[in-house]
């Protein structure tokens, strides 16, 4: 009879978890996506970017305390996202190297749909894409900090447990970050 | 930098995020909920691995429980063998070291079991 109570409690405590986690991540897939989209610019990275944040999530850390679990889901979403750029950065070194010094590139050579300089990109693009520019033009520290911190409303303590470092570097991080954007999404701000 | 101005971008940003998380298509919504199905049913998996310590650790004590018994219960066979004259002969034969009794072993029992033998 014992037992029968000991495994009904145990089966309920799984199914509580599992709506637990169903809850958790319901509510922040979709933040965690237009935020990896607003740092890589790339949708379809970012929802592959997204997806296995999840899947590395919950095999490692569901059975961590509810209340920890944002900071980690972010820390890894924010790995995940450097492990990216890391790539990209490879690829486009990789990419430089077999280009003939005096070839054109065809991308260069295209006229720039969205203006590289984000003043520009904000009077023809919407709000977003405005914001995604400004914030891809700062330094990866501080556009982690600014992310988590502004638009994740995180704390610093959270920031900084996800970002990997001290409560200190998250500070100055978002303050530069704060003073890098304000003219670029200044135009922004009066509507 | 004022924190008036602070305040601006980040309430400004913060209004633009949540504007596009609201204006997410419906297929990128669909595609997420896939992934966190995918991510949960890995999760329905793991509490096997709840089990798999104390599960491997009731099969160790088994297995030691079961090798010790049998470790018994060879010693008591291994008695009842030694006490079989059949098996004492043929140790006495393999002591003695001298392979040629076993060419005619009927013989050499045979001739253990007569009175006059020796």
């Amino acid at each position: 009879m014992t037992e029968t109570i000991e495994g009904g409690t145990f089966g309920e405590n799984r199914l509580d978890r599992t709506a637990q986690l169903n809850d958790f991540l319901r509510g922040v897939e979709q933040r965690a996506y237009v935020t990896a989209r607003a740092m890589t610019r790339d949708g379809e990275e970012s929802m592959d970017i997204v997806q296995d944040t999840m899947l590395r999530f919950v095999r490692r850390y569901s059975r961590k305390p509810e209340v920890e679990w944002r900071p980690l889901f972010f820390r890894i979403l924010i790995n995940r996202i450097r492990d990216h750029q890391r790539r990209s950065s490879v690829r486009g070194r990789v990419m430089s190297w077999f280009r003939h010094p005096d070839s054109v590139d065809p991308v260069d050579a295209t006229p720039a749909p969205r203006g590289s300089d984000p003043a520009v990109a904000a009077q023809g693009l919407d709000a977003m894409q405005a914001l995604e520019a400004a914030v891809q033009t700062l330094p990866v520290r501080q556009r982690e900090a600014f992310v988590l911190r502004c638009l994740e409303g995180m704390d610093v303590a959270q920031t900084a447990a996800s970002m990997g470092c001290s409560p200190g570097t998250v500070k100055t991080h978002y303050s530069r970050a704060l003073s890098a954007l304000r003219g670029r999404l200044g135009e922004y701000q009066d509507e | 930098m004022s924190d008036i101005d602070k305040k601006q971008i980040e309430s400004r940003s913060k209004a633009i995020h949540d504007e596009a998380v609201a204006a997410l298509e419906p297929q990128v919504r669909a595609r997420l909920a896939e992934g966190r199905q995918r991510a949960l049913a890995g999760s329905r998996r793991l509490p096997l691995n709840d089990w798999l310590l104390p599960a491997g650790a009731i099969g160790a004590a088994m297995l030691a429980g079961i090798v010790f018994l049998s470790s018994e219960h060879t010693t008591e066979y291994a008695d009842l063998v030694a006490a079989d004259d059949g098996v004492t002969d043929m140790e006495l034969i393999l002591v003695a070291g001298d392979l040629d009794m076993l060419s005619d072993l009927d013989f050499f029992l045979w001739l253990d079991t007569e009175p006059d033998s020796g």
